[in-house]
């Protein structure tokens, strides 16, 4: 049995997740090959959007697409959520432009029942936002790493983007654009809060981060 | 259940949960690959 479309884009987007909360860059490593494999397997050429089923799928006689979020979020909206994370910590933007597709093939049904879209609302408010970018760069057992880490995690902010990197540099800023040119880990640890790539001062401890990330 | 656990870590400085969602993702990412069932399709459904 193959996975569908959901299994799929949840999974994207724990890793996501567990690649920002631990630094850990396997974590993101493989969300990326498996958002590649997601858009190869699943993708509609012809009219945009993802189909429920893959093309390793058994043939059926219509490949439908699933849009509502229901108990648990539709497939397409959260891989519309994790291609926009994505392409903010890559820079790719194909993934963004797939995630606009499938945001547009929705904005009709979501301006008539709002309440049936919960999750893509989400991705329509990361997507029509300006998503804060974050890169945190450290050695891992520095204290002062953890003062900064303490200061993202403790604020509630939504719509954002976070870049840790403890250790190899050069391989997480080679797939993660975010970290480009903030190669910190052999001075002292540092915070970046970027818009469009473009960073306020280096943060050089918690307060002055956490300031900089609550004076959008 | 991996956001959850893997922000839950950060958030409340609780490594149990952080462990918590590295073996969620091991799991998912290793042991249904492994058996081809989920993750890699490597031939079409219709071949065993």
């Amino acid at each position: 049995m193959n996975a569908y479309l959901e299994d799929y884009a949840n999974l994207i987007h724990g890793l996501i997740a567990l690649y920002e909360s631990t630094g850990e860059f396997e974590w993101f490593e493989n969300a990326l090959g498996l958002a590649d494999k997601m858009i190869e397997q699943f993708w509609d050429d012809e009219a945009g959007g993802f189909f429920f089923t893959g093309q390793s799928h058994e043939q059926l006689i219509v490949r439908s697409k699933e849009w509502l979020d229901n108990a648990t979020p539709s497939g397409n909206s959260v891989a519309a959520l994790a291609l926009l994370r994505l392409a903010l910590l890559t820079a790719n933007d194909d993934y963004r432009r797939r995630a606009t597709t499938i945001l547009r093939l929705m904005a009709d049904q979501i301006r008539r029942y709002p309440s049936a879209f919960g999750f893509a609302l989400s991705a329509l408010d990361f997507y029509l936002s300006s998503a804060l970018e974050v890169a945190i760069v450290g050695e891992g057992h520095d204290s002062r790493l953890q003062d900064l880490l303490r200061a993202f995690w403790h604020l509630y902010l939504p719509n954002r983007v976070l870049a840790v990197c403890t250790t190899s540099f050069e391989q997480a800023a080679s797939r993660i654009r975010l970290l480009e040119g903030r190669n910190n880990l052999k001075t002292q640890p540092t915070g970046f809060v970027c818009e469009g790539y473009v960073c306020k001062s280096p943060a050089l401890s918690g307060d002055e981060l956490r300031k900089q990330l609550t004076l959008k | 259940m991996l956001v959850s656990f893997a922000e839950a870590a950060a958030i409340l400085d609780r490594e149990d949960y952080g462990e918590v969602a590295r073996a969620n993702a091991t799991f998912l990412l290793s042991n249904l690959q492994k058996t081809g069932c989920c993750f890699a399709p490597t031939r079409p459904a219709n071949q065993s």
